[in-house]
């Protein structure tokens, strides 16, 4: 990844020309050149220019992209408007000053970003009775290790995106409960009267879909 | 937490990082899977598996909420403020516990959690050979406790009323259901009545997570309702 980079200057001109970002076209990468020109601009580039380079505009793109849906992810758990759009800023902030730390190969940019603002989320909800949590969660700390993924994180989002799309109702239905409402299985369970071996099993059976939808793009995970 | 009711419905090492992923956690378990990951390499893909999909989500399956107009311009102004931030809170704090961390490999995330913590630790013996600190939390839905076991020390018999969640950091036991070593987390229910040993070679240190001191009624209670009684 890293050497994808090294040409600033290209980088940039592919910001400037950015629309949507969207996912490598092929799992190939031979040579820098060839990888800057085979590909557009994901998001998970955006948030490596703005570790390595504090790129302001790289950084705009995210915050244009992603604090309407952090601010919605935040508002489907219970928060006011005023209050999921305090909590979005102060995501985007976390996401500025700790993007050094972000790892292109350990974590999409949005999973990397949806940790920040589940753990601000979290901190709220305590009342910022816990700990603040920013130097050693794992996402903040660069793995030196080399990636375990043939691919890029940001085609496994993709993939995953569409995959919870294709979920039976039933299944979709208690994966975004689970995630945007932080219930327990048990609490799903006494909340809408399904019996707890249920939730548990159509969990099982939707994240079995999902991978099942990575394995046949090669993904192993 | 979930009161599993048979061997279907057990609550597991997937189910917790699960919570965890979902941000539905007590803070005592919350700890104790920051520390799980940072020792065990299965545990963090599996959780980064458990991510992703909260990505995912948020990528695709949240629909834009417009943000208000100044919040942008508040966001831009503050980075130029705070880029210094982060190192500043890392240096903000004295070590009150120095000389008892420095007794133990502790996992980063709990070596945080205690240098943080307003209060310092307190070892408390409980037979000879083996002693415990329970960790203080704003929440009170499970408790935490640190325990330290000599070499070939016996812990008491006991069963479980609710959930027990033991993650080795340091040493080893065993007990009727295997070998746990550094980065292991046993997750007992009611069903389990034992007796971990430590291992001879060394001291084995565990955090342990428990369902709240409860309303016990049988003969048996679990290790930290034990400890705490």
């Amino acid at each position: 990844m890293i050497i994808l980079y090294a040409g600033e200057k290209i980088l940039l001109n592919s910001l400037m020309a950015l629309k949507q970002p969207s996912p490598p076209n092929g799992p190939n990468k031979k040579s820098a050149s060839q990888t800057t020109m085979a590909r557009d601009v994901t998001f998970d580039d955006l948030l490596v220019a703005v570790g390595t380079s504090r790129n302001r505009d790289a950084f705009i793109r995210l915050f244009e992209y992603f604090a309407p849906r952090v601010k919605s992810f935040l508002m489907k758990s219970g928060l006011s408007p005023e209050a999921a759009d305090e909590i979005a800023q102060e995501t985007m902030l976390t996401v500025w000053n700790k993007a050094a730390g972000y790892n292109p190969a350990q974590a999409a940019a949005s999973t990397w970003i949806f940790t920040i603002a589940r753990n601000k989320k979290i901190d709220l909800f305590r009342k910022n009775a816990r700990r603040t949590l920013d130097p050693h969660d794992p996402h903040f700390t660069p793995d030196s290790e080399t990636p375990d993924f043939g691919l890029e994180k940001a085609q496994e989002n993709k993939i995953l995106i569409e995959a919870i799309k294709k979920l039976p109702e039933e299944q979709g239905f208690l994966v975004r409960k689970s995630f945007f409402e932080e219930k327990t299985h048990q609490d799903i369970a006494d909340e809408t009267g399904i019996a707890l071996g249920t939730v548990k099993s159509r969990i099982r059976l939707a994240l079995e879909k999902m991978h099942h939808e990575l394995d046949k793009k090669g993904i192993v995970i | 937490m979930s009161k599993p009711t048979d061997h279907h419905n057990r609550y597991d090492h997937n189910d917790l990082l699960w919570d965890y992923a979902c941000g539905s956690l007590s803070q005592a378990s919350y700890l104790l899977v920051e520390n799980y990951v940072a020792l065990c390499k299965d545990a963090a893909r599996t959780l980064s598996r458990f991510e992703s999909i909260g990505g995912a989500l948020i990528e695709g399956h949240c629909a834009p909420v417009a943000m208000n107009k100044q919040s942008l311009d508040a966001v831009l102004a503050a980075m130029n403020s705070t880029q210094m931030s982060s190192e500043l809170a890392h240096n903000k704090k004295e070590p009150k516990n120095l000389a008892f961390l420095n007794d133990h490999k502790f996992p980063e995330p709990l070596f945080h959690h205690i240098k943080q913590s307003e209060e310092s630790l307190k070892w408390k013996r409980f037979t000879r050979g083996m002693s415990y600190c329970p960790l203080a939390f704003e929440d009170d839905k499970q408790t935490a406790t640190l325990l330290r076991v000599a070499p070939g020390m016996k812990t008491p018999h006991h069963s479980h009323h609710g959930l027990e969640m033991t993650l080795v950091l340091q040493g080893a036991f065993e007990d009727e259901t295997g070998l746990y070593r550094a980065g292991d987390l046993m997750i007992a229910d009611d069903d389990l009545h034992h007796q971990p040993v430590a291992t001879k070679d060394e001291v084995c240190l565990c955090l342990v997570v428990s369902d709240a001191p409860a309303q016990f009624t049988g003969r048996f209670m679990g290790l930290l309702n034990f400890l705490n009684h």
